[in-house]
This record gives structure tokens, C-alpha cells and sequence, in this order.
């Protein structure tokens, strides 16, 4: 059952899937469901002895192409939907104990192909008006399967928070007649002290108004609009910096570093976000130290305010030291 | 839009239970040169 319920006071769908309880929960590696399946051994979701980067429909899915009416009508201020679209799992190897921040770079430049192309892809069908990339890390971001894999939602509607950075850009752009992102990465890189890597064509940075202690935004430095848009160039030295940061994080606090990795870019909903959608990557890292986590409580969830322990003038100072300290 | 990467193979197969699978093979199998 995949259902979307309004909510008319924030103005957002709230989408159910309640087939997700009986999901797959840290099994142990041996019955891990991402590995290949061996010869005589249990079948897995991956019915080869190897392979490089596979893609397959999200066996408990959030959201499904064939979503039917709900049977929960609603009303005029409430109304429901089908929870129509598709989520697709990425594993990155077939090496169960890999991380992102592991693999070569050449492997990485290899996975920013197969993301284009889901992009294109999905973004190509009918119903799909977003496509989400995304990667969840780690037990302390609620992961239940350890092998190195990300998600890709497909959203038949343009989800809110992109939605919002959108209407910001168009805002700024009908003000300034410039891009909202290039401004703000301008703005970072002649300011330097939040900067964390800088590419040739990408650089990141701990936003001025970061959420989280070591929240780091990665930007195509030309206003790209989505990642397929980027030139081969573009995306090698993406792998380049996408690399380094992650080695810098799991050099912070000598740990693999459990983070929440998300992709903004241009809606597939046939409008025009030319000059509005600008390609970007944001990581959230929950560890406010090795072994304090930063939580959503009251002021976070309740108001929206987010209260932070560090400055990220501070942080970003610690994320390039063990950047240079990893120097992968 | 650039150019499908030169050495990336693509194979989509119905599982079982009609989900499908996507394999992507590169030439280079992600290892650096």
C-alpha cells in the first residue's frame, strides 16, 4: 500500500508505505541480500557471482509506479493520492565491506555515469517530475543493510525543501538577474575560511548557515543544472572531490562517519529551471563528536530552528585538516 | 547532454517477481589506472 495524505497547514504530502515494516533488518553479513549470490548459496538480490555497480527496484518500496487510489478518500481539506513512483537501490560493489569513501576514484567518476543515467531515465517517464539521489550511512541514520548502497526516489511531485530552494533562486535571479548558487559559491570561495576542497570544476564548503556541525555542501562551480549536464571533465574531478571529502570525514574522528547524502538538482517535470536549478550534493553527518550525535529535538522538529554546538568557521577548519590528514 | 561514457555496458533484466535489475559493467571494473 503506497498512499500520500496532504498536509493542508504545511502544505506538503505525507507519504505511506506501511509494507516497509517487514523490511530486511541488519542481518548478518553471510545473508546480506546485496551480495552476489555464490554458487550454492543463498540467492540474493543480485543473481550473479559478480558484479560492478547494479541498479534494481527498492523490493519494499516508499513509493510504486502501479500505486492505486487509496482506499482512504479523505476530504477537500485533506485529500489522498496514490503513492505513485519508483525507488531504486544502487549497490556501489560487490565488495560487502566497501564504503563510498573506500572506493577508488575511478569507481566513484563510474557511479556518477550510472546516477546520470538513472536521472535520465527515470526522469524521462510521464508520472516523475523529481528524481532524488541519495545515500544513507551508517546504523546511526537508521540503516538496515550495511552494503555499501544508495537510493534513488523518483517523486511524482516536485518535493518540498527542493521546491523551496527553487522559488529562492528564481526570487534572487528576478532581483539580481544572477544564480542564488553561484553567488553564494562565489561568496565562499573568496571568503576561504569555510572552504573544504576545492576542484577544478567542484568545490565544498560548511555552509555559512550550516544545520549541521559538519554539514558540507559540494557544488558544480558552472551553473549546471543537473548531473547529467555535467561534461566528462565535470565529472571526473566531481569523483575527485567527492573522494577526498570522504576520506576527510572518515579521518575526523578516525571512524567510518555516518552521513546522510542527498542531491539537489533540476525537477524532470518538463519546466523551465534553467538559470534556477543549480547541481549540488549536501551531506549531513549526524556525530557532533565521535560518540555524540546531534539530534532533532524540540527546536528542531517542533519549530524548525536548528541549535548548533560549532561554529562552521570552526568546523570546516577541522574537516580541512583531516582532509589534508587523509590525503587521498 | 555529453556522451555515454566510452566502456559502461548496460543490462536490464525481469526478476522473478517482475522487479527489474539494471547492470552496469565498465570496462575498467573502477579500478584507477
Amino acid at each position: 500500500m503506497n498512499q500520500l495524505r496532504w498536509d493542508p497547514i504545511l502544505r506538503e504530502w505525507v507519504a505511506y508505505a506501511t509494507h516497509r515494516q517487514d523490511r530486511t533488518f541488519l542481518p548478518p553479513a553471510e545473508y546480506c541480500p546485496l551480495c552476489p549470490t555464490k554458487p550454492g548459496g543463498f540467492p540474493t538480490e543480485v543473481p550473479r557471482e559478480h558484479y560492478d555497480i547494479v541498479v534494481f527496484e527498492n523490493k519494499f518500496p516508499s513509493f510504486s509506479p502501479d500505486a492505486l487510489e487509496p482506499d482512504e478518500a479523505g476530504s477537500d481539506l485533506t485529500p489522498t493520492a496514490p503513492g505513485r513512483g519508483v525507488c531504486e537501490v544502487v549497490l556501489y560493489s560487490d565488495d560487502h565491506d566497501a564504503t563510498l569513501a573506500s572506493m577508488s576514484e575511478r569507481r566513484i567518476r563510474n557511479l556518477i555515469e550510472v546516477w546520470a543515467d538513472r536521472y535520465v531515465e527515470l526522469g524521462s517517464r510521464e508520472f516523475v517530475d523529481y528524481v532524488f539521489i541519495f545515500e544513507n550511512k551508517g546504523e546511526a541514520i537508521g540503516v538496515t543493510l550495511h552494503h555499501p548502497h544508495g537510493q534513488i526516489y523518483a517523486y511524482s511531485f516536485v518535493p518540498p525543501r527542493p521546491k523551496r530552494e527553487l522559488e529562492s533562486a528564481r526570487e534572487y535571479r528576478r532581483e539580481h538577474g544572477r544564480c542564488l548558487h553561484c553567488d553564494l559559491l562565489s561568496e565562499e570561495v573568496s571568503d576561504g575560511r569555510r572552504l573544504v576542497e576545492k576542484g577544478e570544476h567542484f568545490a565544498a564548503f560548511v555552509p555559512f548557515y550550516a544545520r549541521f556541525p559538519y554539514e558540507v555542501h559540494l557544488y558544480a562551480r558552472r551553473c549546471a543544472p543537473s548531473i547529467a549536464d555535467l561534461d566528462g571533465e565535470e565529472r571526473r574531478d566531481l569523483a575527485h572531490v567527492l573522494k577526498r571529502v570522504l576520506a576527510g570525514y572518515d579521518a575526523l574522528f578516525d571512524m567510518s562517519l555516518p552521513y546522510m547524502m542527498v542531491m539537489h538538482q533540476a525537477p524532470t517535470d518538463g519546466g523551465d529551471h534553467e538559470g534556477a536549478a543549480h547541481f549540488h550534493i549536501e551531506f549531513y553527518p549526524v556525530n557532533r563528536t565521535a560518540e555524540k550525535l546531534k539530534y532533532l529535538a524540540g527546536s528542531e522538529t517542533g519549530a524548525g530552528v536548528f541549535v548548533v554546538d560549532d561554529l562552521p568557521e570552526a568546523t570546516a577548519e577541522k574537516l580541512r585538516e583531516a582532509v589534508e590528514r587523509a590525503g587521498a | 547532454m555529453p556522451d555515454r561514457t566510452e566502456g559502461m555496458h548496460k543490462q536490464s533484466l525481469s526478476k522473478e517477481d517482475r522487479r527489474y535489475i539494471i547492470f552496469y559493467d565498465f570496462d575498467d571494473e573502477g579500478e584507477d589506472d
